[in-house]
Parts: C-alpha cells; structure tokens; sequence
C-alpha cells in the first residue's frame, strides 16, 4: 500500500474524492461488487442437472432494465449490444419471460429484484418454481394408470418447474434494496437505457455474474468423478442431499420395552422445501404450517400422557427430511426399518395408521381437508378402517366450528411422504392439508412462501412476538383437531375437553420460525451454553428450510428435535448421571438433552433443565449413496440428488463500465505501432550512432 | 475483455523504452549493470520519499506535499549515483570485456554520455513501471474505468505520461551528469526545475470539486514539449548536431565508411 500511495503522489492518478483518502486502488474505480447477490446453484439427480452455472471467469453483459413489454420486445428485438444481462422485476421474472429472452440468444445472464421492499419487489400473483406434479416420480401412483403423473389433479397448477430446468447462464437475485437502486439509477439509466428507442453509445454499462458451479452430467457421474482422485488434493464436485429426520415416540415405557404389531400410531410432517435460490428457503405455507400444527399438537397431548398406557396405542411423531427431494427421509427410514436400524428395531407392521399434515395455511373454505388412498381402499378391511378414521376426525371437527372436510373418494393422495409408506406396505393414512384439490398455495416452494403472504407476520419489534395473528388463532384451532384425532385414534375413546392447543405456543413457533430465531422459545430449549446464545443472537433472518448437503445437521432440524422434546419430554429433577453422559446414544430408549430453561423472575437468569424423552434423530440420507456400486440411477427407488460444491470465490456479482470495441482496438493498435516504430526507429538511430553523435570536427565547423 | 487495453498501453508506455533496452543496452554487460544500478538508486529515492510521507502524518492526504520532496529526492540520488559512477570508472573498467582483451580503454568509460544514457534509461524505467504497473494489473478485467465517473481516457493517458517521463528521465540523465562533469551547474538547475515543473502540472489530472474532468492534456502537452526540448538538448551535448543528422541519410553513408 505505502508503495502504492507514495508513487501515485508522483506521476499521475485521478483521485475522485480527496478527502476520501488515497488509499483505494484502480480496481475499486472500476469494479462496484453487489454483495446482496444470491445465486441460483446447480443440483444433480441420477440422470440430469438442474439449475444454473455460469462460465470459469463469470459472465459479462450489457446491463438491461426489463419492467415491462416494451423494455423486453426492446431487447429482444432491436438491442445491439449483445450479449445482455436482464435485470427483471419480480412480476417478470416468470418462465415465459425467461423462456423469450432464452429463445433470443442476446443474453447471459438474468438478475432478479428481490428486497424486502414490497415497492420494488410487488408480490406476483403466483410463482412456484416446482413442477405441476411433485414427487410423482418417486411417488405411490407413478406408472399407474389411473392416478399417475397427476391425471386427477394437476396438484400444483402455478408450478412453473424452473427449478428443474437447466440454465446455461447464471440467474441471481440481489437482495439489497440500495444496490438495486444503484443497478438501476447509477448504471442502467446513466449508461444504458435508450433514448427513445435508440440504443446508447459506449461506454456502456456491464455486470460480470459469477457463479461457476463445479458439477456437470448427474449424480452417477460427479460422485464418480470425486471418488476418482487424479492429484494430492482431491476435488470435490458434489455432495449428497441429506440431513436428519426426527422421531419422537410419545408413550412413558418400561426399559424392557418391546413394541407389538400394529401399535403404533405414525403423526407425520415434513420439514424441507426449496426455491430458486440459494439460501431463500422461508417455506411458510409450505412446510412451517403442519410442522408447528403438529408440535402444537404433541404439547397439547403430553398433559394427558397418562391417559396412555400399555392398553392404548404409541404416538410416534415423525418429521421427515429431504421430502421435497424425492422423498429422501421417508425413503431412508423405510430402507433403515428394513435393516433394523431405528430405535426399538421399529418396523412396517408396527405400524397402524399414519396421520399425515402438510400444508395447512391457506385452508380451502375455511376447512382442513383430510385426503386418503383410493388404491388402499381395494382392501375393504383398509377402507373401512380408512372410513372410521375420517368419520372420528369429521366428528372432532364437528366440535371445532366445523373446522375439517372429506375430499372425494376418488381423489389419489396429493404430494405426501405417506405415498411412500404406503408403496411398502398398505396402511390405513390421512393426509390433513389446506387444498381440497389443487394446492391453494401460490408460492408452493418458492422465495414467496413468506410470513407476510400467509399472514402471520408481525413485527419483531412491538412486542410481535406475542402478537396473535389469525394464521395463528387458526393453526390453533387446526393443532387442537389434531390433538384430539391422535388420542382418539390412539385410546379409543373421545378426547376429553380441555386437551386443547396453546394458541400461546402457536403464536411463539410462527415468530421463532418466520420472523427470527433470535426468540424466547428458541432460547428456552437450545443447550444451555453461551456458543448456542451467540449463534442465535447472530442469525439475522429465519433459519432456512432447504435439507443442503448431508453433513452438518440443520439448524431447523436441531431445533425441532428440541422443541419436540421440550414438548413431550419429562423434566428431570435431581439431575443424575443419565443426564450427563449420555446425551447421544441414539439407540437407547430414552434420550436425555440439556435445555437452558425457562427465565427466573428475574427476567435475566434462565434455570437449567435436564429433560428426558424418547426424541431421537434417524437419518435422512439417501441409501443411493450407501450402497456400494448401486446402479438405479435412472430409477425412480432412491432419491439421487445432490448439489454441486463451488470454490470459494465462486459467487460473484459486479458493476462496470465496457469501452467500445472501437476505443479498444485503437488503443492496442496505437500501442503495437508506436512499438514497432521505435523498434525500427532505434535500429537505425544505434546502427548510425557514430555519425549522430560523431563530435564536430574543425573541418565542419 | 479490456485485455486489449492492457496490451495497448502496455506497448504504449514501455515500447519504445524496451526498443531502446533491445538495441542499446542488451549486448552490452556494462550497461546493464548500470541500468540496474541507476534503477536501484531510484528505488532508494523512492524509499526515502515513502519513509518521509509515512512519518509527517498531517500531510499525508495533500499530494502537492510528497510530490515536491519525492522530487526533491529523486533528483538528489540522480546525484549521488552520479557520485558512485564517477568513483566506480575504475572498477567499471576491469569488469568490461572489451577492456581486458583489446588492452584499450572501452568506449562506454571515454564517452561519459554514454553512461549518463544508460542511469538516466534505468532511472526512467523504474519510475515508469513503478507508475503504471498497479494500473496496468487492475486493467485486465473485464471492466474499464468510468463507472464513478472517471474519465475513459484515463489508461491512455497514464500510459502516455508514462513514456514521456521515462524518456524524460533518459534526457535528463545525459544533460544532469554532463552539467556536473563541465561544471555547468545551470544545466542541473534546469533538470531539477522541469522536473518539478512537469510533475506539478501533472496534478491537474485530479478531479476536484470544481472541474469535474481531469485536464490530461494540460499534463501531456507540456510534457511532450518538455521531452522534445529535453531531447534535443541532450542530443547537442551528446556531440550530436543538425549536420551530422543530415549526414546520416544516404549522401552521408560514404563518409561513414571513410571513418571506419
């Protein structure tokens, strides 16, 4: 630097402000960096990849504003300075506007706005970036004739299925409400917007998109390619999906527990979904809703948890991982039941029924809509046992302000995990959402999925974090049907009155999970260590709900293996050895975890709590990736995907000016002649230096 | 790619200085020991420069302060080396080939100017890529220069001044020594004085908050002039003259031979 600054004083250099000081180099006159860039990253199954990747060195184009038809048909048509990189609004972003400008071959790289500002990011009426028929594939009605690849009901009519497409340019979103506006105001409008119609002269202004993406082909061949080591430090082209699962098992046992056949009861939800981009994972509708349902609804039955005894059945609650990808979790914790892998060497035929809730947000006509297998009902012993259970939670609803509905019959099973459990083995299962058919969720999946759009946001300032919104009141009400289907369903007998949801809980896990971690209930159940404080003092926006690779375990999933024991845990009094050493075998009938505790009094000071429960973690990894020379790549039994690993500084976003090509090549042309000029030049000046510079003799003088 | 501008001024700033390397220095191992020398000397120059701007904190945002002294310095070590040079005859003379095997004192020891060409080469060189090189390292992105509002001509015109300071810097060398050889103390006056005349006006190329462009050719133009004027005195005292110029196109190839 002292180098730099010293020299500068000497000969030349522009300083645009002096006051600034002196100390920024060339490069940052230059180049302006967009640090709210968020990439779409590329992801791989067994037989494509998906998503995008731009070139090693980024791409560069001419920065284009597209708000509406004109500004699009103006690139598409008659703007010269390909190649182009469009700077769309969130209600242009969509496929056909994509596909246009793909078609058109004048860009390499697309920028979508997206900022928390609803201003310059308006809410399009739809967008979900999943195709119309998720998880078919995978699913229980693939191949059939009748149900298959969504011939009922197209579940999710908004689904553009970007997110399965392959792009050949990068596509980001910028985050930064100021950056945007310097996209806009400072580059586009100073340097590029035409001046009716006519486009503008160089300098023009550019963005490099960078976001080279290390995987290509599929899975087979990344993971291939990894485990082929061709120098002393192997590169990594991707990793595998997966995270955990958690399961809970409800019932106080003795240690010598065995569980008997059909006598377990499986309450399901799912934890993932995905988006677009990278780390924008906010899954409100889409899964928040069925999980917090669900949680509710094991807090409200651990007051009656003695009601259970060894004459009633065992609720295991199940959230599942990786669903959104080909059912990673589900399809795990089948292959792991196969292989006497869960706790108590659960299997199938343990199981009686599965009570399954997916999305629950956006409730179709006011009502929870309970949907079931029309394949199993080819069994009458299933359809009648399928019939009793619809007509129990009908009767609870009845009491609930006629809260829950029946789909027809004939309807197959939306997008589930119970599709499944049910492809091993037919059990009696519900499935409890907010669609009567086709999902009433616009944003399935998607960067929209937000607090605000199922109206449950608050502000985390103004005491929103006991603010009841009418989501909440609602989810309320949805946790208490839940509540009461499960001990119905599991004692036989009608649910006592009181056995109701805490609108109170609801409230704090819609915050906590929306709005920011960084909450009271949070707190209460993270282990009571100051790491764990800080780290979630630190996170700035809600924990994302996307599974990532498999690894490090989610901080969603630690979180509801917490909540879960928080919930249905008991807590340990005198704090005995169990407490302290065994906090991690998994295999053990009982789970022993250290939460900070409820606030004293005080309001400062949390008591420590030592809470025992049969909550444990299971994997969600896909058996693909286990399996020593698997070679079902193309087939559709275990989810293959994975994600591509990038370099470090593989994210780049950045602002220029491009000289035209005319100034370029003069200036190289100016320099190679006046080399080449004094080459020639000093040749002859040296071959005649004793001339040119012979000392006058007398004579010429 | 503005990898064509970096080519550009590339060539533009040091290829008529690596023309005068190729065809004046490089066969010659004296010379480039000298080069090196005088090169070093200007990076001690710069060292000192560096040590006075670091520790006078006040000043450090005021250019005008630096660049004065920075002068200043340059043109004192010019001399110093001057010093060395005139010591080191000797040794300079065992180390030369030429000197050993034909028994004759070599050409670059009897032709002062000949030294004087090559330090004041070396200490252009230096000064010239210690000027450019960070710009030249910054211009092979993608982008050019202008998205603050800079002007677009900025790497031309570095790499103009460039060139006209290293050529500069040779003239200066040949005219600086031979004023302290003949003891015509003007001539070292008028070194030091376009020098730091030259390096002034070059301070119009800041933006400020009245003029919004940089004024290049207020620094370019005098420098240019400069040059020539500096290279033509340079030439005279070099033993060059307007007759041996002409002499030098075809009619006079004769008498070149005639010499030989």
């Amino acid at each position: 630097m002292t180098r730099l600054r010293c020299y500068r004083q000497f000969i030349l250099f522009i300083l645009s402000c002096i006051s600034l000081g002196a100390s920024e180099r060339i490069s940052s006159k230059t180049y302006v960096i967009v640090s709210g860039n968020v990439a779409c990253i590329r992801r791989l199954n067994g037989t494509h990849q998906v998503g995008c990747s731009s070139e090693i060195n980024g791409n560069v184009g001419v920065l284009h504003y597209i708000n509406d038809t004109d500004s699009l048909n103006w690139l598409i048509n008659s703007g010269p300075h390909q190649p182009y990189v469009a700077l769309l609004t969130s209600l242009n972003f969509n496929r056909d506007t994509v596909q246009q400008l793909r078609n058109s071959k004048k860009i390499t790289g697309i920028i979508v706005i997206h900022t928390d500002d609803s201003a310059t990011t308006p809410l399009p009426d739809s967008f979900s970036p999943a195709d119309k028929c998720p998880g078919d594939l995978y699913g229980l009605y693939h191949n059939n004739q009748e149900y298959g690849n969504c011939k009922k009901v197209t579940w999710n009519e908004d689904g553009n299925g970007m997110f399965f497409e392959d792009f050949e340019f990068p596509i980001s979103i910028v985050t930064n409400k100021n950056e945007t506006d310097y996209l806009i105001n400072n580059c586009y409008l100073k340097f590029n917007q035409p001046t009716q119609g006519v486009p503008r002269e160089y300098p023009l202004c550019a963005v490099q998109m960078k976001s080279r993406m290390a995987a290509a082909k599929d899975s087979e061949t990344c993971i291939r390619r990894t485990n082929t080591p061709t120098n002393l430090n192997p590169d990594k082209y991707c990793d595998a999906l997966g995270d955990k699962n958690v399961i809970g098992f409800f019932k106080d046992v003795p240690e010598d527990y065995k569980p008997e056949k059909k006598s377990i009861i499986l309450a399901m939800a799912r934890m993932d979904s995905y988006s677009l981009f990278e780390n924008i994972y906010p899954s409100a509708d889409n899964q928040v809703s069925g999980i917090v349902a669900l949680l509710a609804a094991a807090e409200a039955l651990r007051k009656y948890k003695d009601h259970f005894d060894n004459t009633t059945k065992d609720i295991l609650f199940t959230f599942l991982n990786g669903e959104a990808f080909d059912y990673i979790g589900s399809t795990r914790m089948l292959y792991d039941m196969d292989k006497g892998a869960l706790p108590l060497k659960l299997k199938m035929d343990h199981i009686d029924r599965i009570v399954e809730v997916n999305q629950l947000a956006y409730r179709e006509g006011g009502k929870i809509w309970i949907h079931a297998d029309p394949v199993s009902r080819n069994d009458p012993n299933i359809s009648s046992e399928i019939n009793d259970m619809i007509s129990t939670i009908l009767d609870i609803g009845k009491n609930l302000s006629d809260i829950v509905g029946a789909v027809d019959q004939t309807q197959p099973l939306p997008p589930a995990s119970t599709q499944k459990f049910l492809q091993k083995t037919l059990v009696p299962a519900l499935v409890l959402t907010d669609h009567k058919k086709t999902f009433t969720n616009k944003y399935y999946n998607s960067r929209f999925d937000l607090a605000k759009t199922i109206s449950a946001m608050v502000n985390a300032s103004d005491n929103g974090y006991n603010h009841v919104t009418d989501q909440a009141s609602n989810l309320t009400v949805a946790a208490t049907l839940l509540a009461r289907s499960l001990y119905t369903l599991a004692t036989g007998s009608p649910a006592p009155e009181g056995l109701m949801a805490e609108q109170q809980s609801v409230t704090h896990m819609l915050y906590c999970f929306l709005i920011s971690p960084n909450c009271d209930l949070f707190k209460q159940v993270i282990p009571p260590a100051r790491e764990a404080f800080d780290d979630l003092a630190s996170q700035k926006s809600p924990y994302p709900f996307y599974v990532s690779v498999y690894g490090q375990i989610n901080n969603v999933t630690r979180i509801i293996q917490r909540l879960l024991t928080h919930y249905i845990g008991t807590v340990e009094k005198n704090h005995t050895e169990s407490c302290t050493s065994s906090e991690k075998a998994s295999l053990q009938l009982y789970n022993y975890l250290w939460m900070a505790g409820p606030l004293n009094s005080d309001n400062k000071t949390r008591t420590v709590t030592c809470v025992k429960s049969r909550v444990t973690q299971t994997k969600a990894y896909s058996p693909a990736f286990e399996i020593t020379d698997y070679n079902g790549w193309g087939g559709f039994q275990y989810s293959t995907w994975t994600e591509s690993s990038w370099a470090t500084n593989a994210l780049l976003l950045r602002v220029f000016l491009i000289p035209s090509k005319a100034m370029e090549t003069s200036i190289l042309s100016g320099g190679v002649i006046l080399t080449l000029v004094s080459m020639v030049l000093i040749y002859f000046l040296n071959k005649k230096a004793d001339i040119l510079f012979a000392h006058p003799r007398p004579s010429s003088l | 790619m503005t990898v064509m501008e970096f080519f550009g001024c590339t060539f533009i700033a040091f290829g008529p200085p690596f023309a005068l390397f190729v065809f004046t220095i490089a066969r010659d191992p004296l010379r480039i020991i000298v080069l090196i020398a005088s090169g070093f000397f200007w990076l001690l120059s710069l060292l000192v420069s560096s040590i006075l701007w670091y520790a006078v904190v006040p000043l450090r945002e005021q250019l005008v302060f630096g660049l004065v002294f920075s002068v200043l310095f340059q043109e004192a070590f010019r001399f110093l080396f001057y010093k060395l040079l005139r010591k080191a005859d000797d040794g300079l003379q065992k180390v030369s080939q030429t000197g050993q095997e034909m028994h004759m004192t070599p050409r670059d020891i009897t032709n002062k100017h000949i030294m004087a060409y090559v330090s004041g080469l070396g200490f252009g060189i230096l000064s010239g890529a210690f000027s450019t090189v960070n710009v030249l390292a910054d211009m092979v992105g993608p982008g050019t220069i202008g998205i603050y509002g800079d002007s677009k001509y900025f790497f031309v015109a570095t790499a103009f001044l460039t060139l006209s300071f290293i050529l500069l810097h040779t003239f200066w060398g040949v005219i600086f020594f031979n004023g302290l050889d003949k003891k015509q103390y003007y001539m070292v006056a008028l070194v030091v004085g376009s020098h730091m005349l030259l390096s002034c006006l070059t301070l119009l190329n800041q933006r400020t908050s009245s003029r919004d462009s940089p004024l290049y050719l207020a620094s370019i133009l005098p420098a240019y002039v400069m040059t020539v004027i500096m290279g033509v005195l340079a030439y005279y005292i070099a033993g060059g003259s307007l007759a041996n110029v002409r002499s030098c196109f075809p009619c006079g190839n004769a008498r070149k031979y005639e010499i030989d």
